[in-house]
């Protein structure tokens, strides 16, 4: 509402102390809940001084600001600078059945986060970047020595409007063991060690973006199923991009 | 109403109604208003409320690329090969084992850009280059680009390889019509289908949405000496490389209107970087025709998102 004084003045009318204190009323309704979009200014003057600063949560890498959340981590922080994938957690050293139940799949710890939308109509929209490097293997597993073996990433969202379903296997990005560094070497007893280096065979390099539309609070990360007796996840990184 | 700038009325003064009425519709907005700007807001005034509830991203979508189960499953892997003749390029759209294409199809509710407006774009894909032989060394003549002959240990000299040979996989998008009949490649990418002298491919500098796919890994399993290498025919390691993921992004900032009906990742191969001989000397990556491989692909993803400039 435009702010109209309720009481207008004339000269040699006498002045009352109700018409003013009236008047300041109705100004101070104004001033404190009466401002509407029609009073402002039709011409860009918001500057970034005039919107509320982004609050950060150093715990989860974090800030919220009015338009969304942004953040990112890389590795585990101080402590933790490597993380493990294993067969041994996925249960299967090598396989033929797709997993398609978040059971099968575990968790890769310290690449996730753990989010509280502060607006959720419309739905927002999330963006969840990742890569990592591992060195997978070398393994002398089944199928021509380790040949066959193989470690799964992909994306988990926990939003219970989901349940246990989120995983989408056909989106696992895959690498392979690094069979090479076992077999017989041209001169020399496996395993071939560094006579094999980590090229690309068996040195995982990915990354990922998952797009999501959700109006629930989500915690998204990563996880993995594999074959290979175990993967070193030496470096990674994760970010987040949320659009209300 | 601007900053408020009034003398104010001190006792003793003599004021009148005319100046106390200003007073007061110097708060008053309609008319003239509306006017209330900067110098009526204190810092940090508007919060999540205040903004206008149109989304930022205005559009958002996920397919499939390639196949839609892993690799573990039967029947979904896709297969192709290199070119091996420059007057018939092999460029290949990334689809299903049964040659179902898989792209971003928009074609249904097509984007629509305007000026400010930003397309953000990801793919993955999980492939494995293949080969026979040692393609990138022998049995090919004319040889192989990136092969060099250097001084070996035992007093040889051995042929090796720089190791570059790539496949590249690109972004085309169709803007015309929901006919899907129209695919070019996105601004700033190269088809790779230029001619330069006797060979075909595309500049460096055009390959703003694309990846590479290494074609093999070729290393000495030997020890060098003295700057001299082990026969690579008793001691060089190569391998196929094995699945492994390759991802790409792209961003198109929309400077005039744009409607986007779709967009798909092409494939081709076998590439080698090669450079201009004369002028500024400008980076290519042409074809190598005489470096024979193939490709097999599983399965990713391509995921876009529209967001609004204004």
């Amino acid at each position: 509402m435009a702010y109209t004084p309720p009481n207008t003045f004339v000269d040699g009318n006498v002045l009352s102390a109700g018409a003013l204190k009236a008047n300041d009323d109705a100004l101070k309704v104004y001033l404190h809940e009466g401002v509407v979009t029609a009073d402002l200014k039709n011409t860009a003057w918001v500057q970034t001084r005039h919107i509320q600063a982004p609050i950060l949560d150093p715990i989860t890498g974090v800030q919220h600001g009015v338009t969304g959340i942004q953040g990112s981590q890389w590795d585990g922080g101080a402590l933790v600078r490597c993380q493990f994938g294993t067969a041994f957690l996925t249960g299967k050293r090598y396989g033929v059945t797709e997993p398609t139940t978040l059971e099968n799949w575990a968790a890769i710890p310290q690449t996730s986060f753990t989010i509280g939308l502060r607006k959720t109509v419309p739905h927002p929209t999330v963006i969840f970047h990742w890569w990592m490097e591992s060195n997978n293997g070398p393994d002398n597993g089944d199928r021509t020595q380790g040949a066959g073996a193989y470690m799964w990433v992909t994306e988990n969202i926990r939003d219970s409007s989901l349940g246990t379903t989120n995983i989408v296997p056909a989106h696992a990005q895959e690498v392979v063991n690094n069979h090479k560094a076992w077999v017989t070497a041209s001169t020399g007893n496996p395993p071939g060690g560094p006579r094999y280096p980590y090229t690309l065979l068996g040195y995982g390099n990915m990354s990922g973006t998952k797009v999501y539309k959700t109006g629930r609070d989500i915690s998204v990360g990563l996880v993995h199923w594999s074959t290979i007796d175990r993967s070193a996840i030496i470096n990674w990184g994760i970010a987040l991009e949320v659009y209300y | 109403m601007s900053r408020i700038e009034r003398t104010r009325v001190d006792s003793g003064d003599t004021t009148s109604a005319t100046e106390l009425n200003n007073t007061y519709s110097d708060y008053t907005q309609a008319p003239p208003g509306p006017a209330l700007d900067a110098n009526n807001t204190r810092d940090q005034a508007f919060d999540i409320p205040h903004f206008t509830n149109t989304p930022i991203v205005l559009n958002s979508k996920e397919s499939q690329l390639g196949n839609a189960n892993m690799h573990i499953t039967a029947g979904t892997i896709t297969s192709v090969t290199s070119t091996t003749d420059l007057a018939a390029l092999l460029d290949h759209q990334i689809q299903t084992a049964g040659a179902l294409a898989t792209f971003l199809d928009l074609s249904a509710a097509p984007w629509s850009l305007v000026s400010g407006d930003v397309f953000r774009l990801w793919w993955d894909l999980s492939v494995s280059p293949t080969f026979v032989g040692a393609p990138w060394r022998s049995g090919v003549v004319p040889t192989p680009a990136g092969l060099y002959s250097v001084p070996g240990m035992s007093g040889g000299v051995w042929n090796i390889t720089d190791g570059m040979h790539c496949w590249v996989m690109y972004l085309e998008w169709d803007i015309t019509s929901a006919a899907l009949s129209t695919w070019v490649t996105v601004p700033n990418q190269t088809g790779f289908a230029s001619t330069f002298g006797s060979d075909k491919g595309g500049y460096l500098h055009q390959t703003a949405a694309t990846s590479t796919v290494g074609a093999w890994s070729v290393y000495s399993e030997g020890i060098a000496t003295a700057g001299e290498i082990e026969n690579p025919t008793l001691y060089e390691g190569h391998n196929e490389h094995g699945y492994y993921a390759v991802s790409g992004m792209w961003a198109y900032p929309a400077t005039g209107t744009v409607t986007v009906y779709g967009v798909r990742v092409k494939l081709t191969g076998i590439l080698h970087p090669s450079h201009l001989a004369a002028g500024n000397n400008e980076n290519l990556l042409l074809y190598d025709i005489n470096a024979v491989g193939g490709l097999s692909y599983s399965s990713g993803r391509i995921s876009a998102v529209h967001m609004r400039g204004s």
